[in-house]
């Protein structure tokens, strides 16, 4: 789990300017957002974008499908997160940003498939602050959001006795009729 | 490369260029959508 000096600094910037934004509501989330994961020194960069993902939606009743990839068909396809344990992802993330891995998980995508919500959004304090986060249902993952700007949120997933943080960035879509 | 035209899960919505567009209901029975679609088009006709 050692770092580089290069990526401990990639992640005190991102987290410094990520707790720079405000806070958002559990409500504001409701929505489709498509995501783009942030450069910021965790092995997880670059590894969901390889595989397709496309972001996250949360429902009025603050359940969220947590994990929305790109699937057959051009149609999104949830994920159910249980199937992808986070700390073998992330010792494995080298293999997760290369085409094999990419191809591997899009025949692996069908019989991972979520059949129902997979998270729950609520307020919480991180770092004095409350703010919306998603709570993982079977996995120790919290994802918490801030505003970037009226479309935009940022986003920073902390997996339960790991000090390294995930960044990214959700984009609302909007509806257009 | 032009960039697939999105469905939502439940396959009401495609995504274009980042906004969500209401499709036609996929559970409704080819006739029925038809049905439907001709008295809503009949209708804004109605008005235009």
């Amino acid at each position: 789990m050692k770092q580089s000096p290069l990526h401990v600094t990639l992640q005190t910037e991102v987290a410094s300017w990520f707790h720079s934004l405000d806070p958002v509501r559990p409500d504001d989330m409701i929505g489709l957002w498509k995501g783009v994961g942030l450069s910021s020194g965790h092995p997880l960069d670059g590894v969901l974008e390889n595989l397709r993902w496309f972001g996250k939606r949360f429902h009025p009743d603050l359940r969220a499908d947590a994990l929305l990839f790109e699937g057959e068909h051009n149609r999104l396809v949830p994920v159910d997160p249980r199937f992808v344990p986070i700390r073998l992802v992330n010792r494995l993330a080298a293999f997760g940003r290369s085409t094999p891995a990419r191809n591997l998980f899009s025949h692996v995508r069908p019989r991972v498939r979520a059949h129902a919500t997979t998270a729950t959004l609520r307020p919480l304090s991180n770092a004095g602050v409350t703010t919306a986060a998603m709570i993982y249902d079977r996995q120790p993952i919290t994802d918490y959001f801030r505003r970037v700007n009226e479309h935009e949120i940022a986003g920073m997933m902390v997996v339960e006795s790991d000090p390294r943080r995930y960044f990214f960035r959700l984009t609302k879509a909007e509806a257009g009729a | 490369m032009k960039k697939p035209v999105l469905e939502t899960p439940d396959g009401r919505h495609t995504i274009v260029r980042g906004r969500l567009w209401r499709k036609s209901n996929p559970d409704l029975p080819e006739d029925e959508q038809k049905r439907l679609v001709y008295e809503l088009m009949a209708a804004r006709r109605a008005v235009l």
